[in-house]
């Protein structure tokens, strides 16, 4: 049963609706409403001009048979299952790194931020550059130092994807600087019981750092995952797709059915596709964490 | 007091006049507005902005508005003002959808009807006749063209003059002038300069798609009812005459590549196109392409030139011809009015100013002296060889595949796909048109479902 309230507390309700009104209208109208037709969608034949005509299961029936969408989920699975733990090792190395008491650190920290806030198609263009086979720096490097004659890169099936995962180290920098915040509020004084108890760096590291940080990488795994899972600007600048479909990533297909192939009906269903898809991987890593995420405020680990 | 209630009604009120007073029937009661989509390529821009203001002047009930979008943002925009029900009056095949599949999702209107009214202004016969084959739909025409691209051999006249070879002929016609006399010259026109064991300068680059390979080695992708727009229900090349030209292409093209090695691979070709377009390089001395290969300032420390197009195969020549037809909006509420600005775009007077700001070709035959006039000083052809090019270029021609075959992007890209393993030198031509055959089939049974429906 509803409570009676106060004048002043329906007031303050009526205030807390007409406040908030340009966000929940601007929800309701621009996310909630496309997101509701793109359900609709789904189960239609939508070519965006003419008006969509139910047709029940068959994009998703499609879906299964169409093999350009397992490619897409291969390629993106793939990315994403080598991109998200090594973009998390290596941020949280040079965190560490980092981390330490050493002079001139704040340039550091700067000079590793930096590539984050550079836009992806400028980032794009400069690693087609890097990567390019017979002129790129890479493989120029390869070849000078290490006597190495480079891959093809982007050019080639077999290296497109770990020359996309390569690059994706370029944008640690978020990572490392959530990690460092992170480092900066683990207790000293656990540091220094650890030592007194004869626990060496290593030990300090698995039984202390890493479980004080859990809940950060929590946080950054889950990030990683969705955002590993909506690659598009690299694959649509760099490789549209190519060579042989190899970096057809998964929302550079939708893309392509919506705005290039006019089936808006079958991107619907991809799009839904891929947030079932997030949710149970997201899911899945929130129902795993109880084993391995340490929080202060719990009794057990 | 603070009056909730009424504050809530005047802001209610507030809205809704900022909303609907933009599109309210009474404020442009007396003005037309017609909407011309286009998109934002920096040279056609302010020509078309001249040309609206000249408009708008000498048209005083109409006025037309100019929305500039990027080119990759171009099909997507024009369908989404159409899905939201505000469609811009007039657009074109400005990127990658072709006016057949506007026709086929019924977004165009047709103009035969202001044509045959309109007969002694628009002067229809002026249009290359390819021109308006490049805008016909079934029978009737949906566009009114106001700009060509054609397609010819364009060469740096100066890696000739080094290497001490005859320029190629502009005679569509010479029997000499083949496809292997072609590779001949390439290779000569191959070089590595600074000796680095790098070739720096390659003899040529063909960028023709594979349905205009298909023509040039006498085959055909589709059957012939498709450019027509009837939805394709299955590539043609079923048929052994068209499989074995297509064959031949390739290998031909993979040769170029790897045999010949005159073309740049694809990794070097990325390299050369940072630079800008092949040709103004320097790097590459032949160039098979629309003439947008010498489209804007040419580099003057070159010397330059457009030949005719070789024999593939003896007998057979047929190149693209790229159409520009401007299209209006079946739903658009001011057809009469977008039919004027059509009109006066395809205009010859329009067509001067666009051509000579731009060095696009007019889709009309009267201004092809023009054209000459413009294109001749920074070329080392006289201007009877440069009428003889542009008259077998339209002569021998069919309209862009891209403009005429329905859901055409879509097969294209699964072409291109399937055949980077040929230009990587990892597949042989044989097994890549064997699946390229079997996937494009795929997709175009998946389109005619649409269409059926």
């Amino acid at each position: 049963m509803r409570t009676k309230m106060s004048p002043i507390a329906r007031k303050e309700e009526r205030y807390f609706y007409l406040f908030i009104s340009p966000w929940i209208v601007g929800f309701v109208i621009f996310i909630a409403g496309p997101i509701i037709a793109s359900l609709y969608f789904s189960f239609c034949n939508y070519d965006v001009v003419t008006s969509p005509v139910w047709i029940g299961l068959q994009n998703y029936k499609r879906l299964f048979l169409d093999p350009l969408f397992w490619q897409a989920l291969k390629v993106t699975s793939y990315y994403s299952l080598l991109s998200v733990p090594l973009g998390i090792i290596l941020s949280l190395i040079i965190a560490i790194l980092l981390n330490q008491r050493i002079r001139g650190l704040v340039w550091f920290r700067t000079i590793y931020y930096i590539p984050s806030v550079i836009s992806g198609v400028a980032v794009s263009l400069l690693w087609m550059w890097i990567f390019n086979p017979e002129f790129g720096i890479l493989n120029f490097l390869l070849w000078k130092l290490f006597r190495i004659h480079g891959p093809a890169w982007l050019m080639s099936e077999e290296w497109v994807i770990p020359a996309l995962i390569i690059m994706s180290f370029w944008g640690i920098g978020g990572d490392i600087v959530i990690y460092l915040a992170g480092l900066q509020g683990i207790p000293t004084e656990l540091y220094e019981a650890a030592e007194i108890d004869g626990a060496n760096s290593w030990k300090k590291f698995l039984n202390i750092t890493i479980p004080m940080m859990s809940p950060i990488l929590l946080f950054t795994l889950v990030m990683g995952i969705i955002g590993s899972f909506q690659v598009f600007t690299q694959a649509y600048v760099m490789t549209r797709g190519g060579p042989h479909y190899a970096s057809l990533f998964y929302v550079l297909y939708i893309y392509q059915n919506a705005f290039q192939f006019f089936s808006m009906g079958y991107a619907s269903a991809l799009s839904w596709i891929l947030f079932i898809i997030i949710l149970l991987l997201t899911l899945l890593i929130f129902k795993s964490s109880p084993l391995w995420v340490y929080y202060e405020s719990t009794k057990e680990r | 007091m603070f009056k909730f209630k009424s504050f809530l009604v005047w802001i209610v009120l507030l809205i809704s006049f900022f909303t609907f007073s933009t599109v309210s029937p009474f404020v442009y009661a007396q003005k037309a507005t017609v909407t011309i989509l286009w998109r934002d390529d920096p040279d056609e821009v302010p020509v078309l902005d001249e040309l609206i203001a000249n408009f708008n002047k000498t048209h005083p009930k109409i006025e037309v508005k100019a929305i500039i979008v990027p080119y990759e943002e171009y099909d997507p925009k024009l369908f989404s003002m159409w899905a939201a029900g505000t469609p811009p009056d007039i657009f074109w095949c400005a990127a990658e959808s072709g006016y057949v599949d506007h026709a086929i999702r019924d977004m165009n209107f047709t103009l035969n009807s202001f044509i045959t009214r309109d007969k002694k202004a628009i002067n229809l016969n002026d249009f290359y006749p390819a021109a308006i084959e490049g805008a016909t739909f079934r029978g009737d025409i949906k566009g009114l063209p106001f700009a060509q691209a054609y397609t010819a051999v364009f060469y740096n006249a100066t890696l000739f003059d080094n290497a001490g070879i005859k320029y190629p002929t502009t005679s569509w016609t010479d029997k000499t002038w083949t496809w292997d006399k072609m590779v001949e010259i390439a290779k000569k026109l191959t070089k590595d300069i600074n000796g680095d064991g790098r070739i720096d300068q390659y003899g040529l680059l063909d960028t023709r798609d594979l349905f205009e390979i298909a023509w040039a080695w006498g085959g055909d992708m589709f059957e012939s009812d498709v450019y027509k727009g009837y939805p394709p229900k299955k590539l043609a090349l079923d048929k052994a005459k068209n499989y074995n030209a297509l064959l031949k292409a390739l290998q031909e093209r993979a040769d170029l590549l790897y045999k010949h090695k005159v073309s740049p691979t694809p990794a070097t070709l990325q390299v050369i196109e940072q630079m800008g377009p092949p040709l103004k390089t320097g790097k590459v001395g032949m160039v098979i392409s629309g003439d947008w290969s010498i489209w804007g300032a040419m580099p003057k420390n070159y010397k330059w030139g457009i030949a005719a197009v070789p024999y593939s195969v003896q007998g057979i020549k047929k190149v693209c011809l790229y159409t520009d037809p401007l299209e209006i909006a079946r739903t658009s509420k001011y057809i009469n009015e977008a039919w004027e600005f059509v009109k006066y775009l395809a205009s010859p007077s329009s067509q001067k100013i666009l051509m000579e700001k731009t060095s696009r070709i007019s889709s009309r035959q009267s201004l092809r002296k023009d054209y000459i006039e413009k294109i001749s000083p920074f070329l080392v052809n006289s201007k009877k060889e440069l009428e003889e090019v542009l008259s077998g270029a339209f002569k021998y021609c069919q309209e862009d595949a891209e403009h005429t075959v329905f859901g055409f992007y879509q097969l294209q890209s699964v072409w291109t796909s399937e055949t980077d393993p040929l230009w990587l030198g990892k597949k042989q031509p044989k097994e890549v048109l064997d699946t390229l055959i079997k996937k494009v089939n795929q997709t175009i049974a998946e389109n005619l479902k649409k269409v059926s429906k």
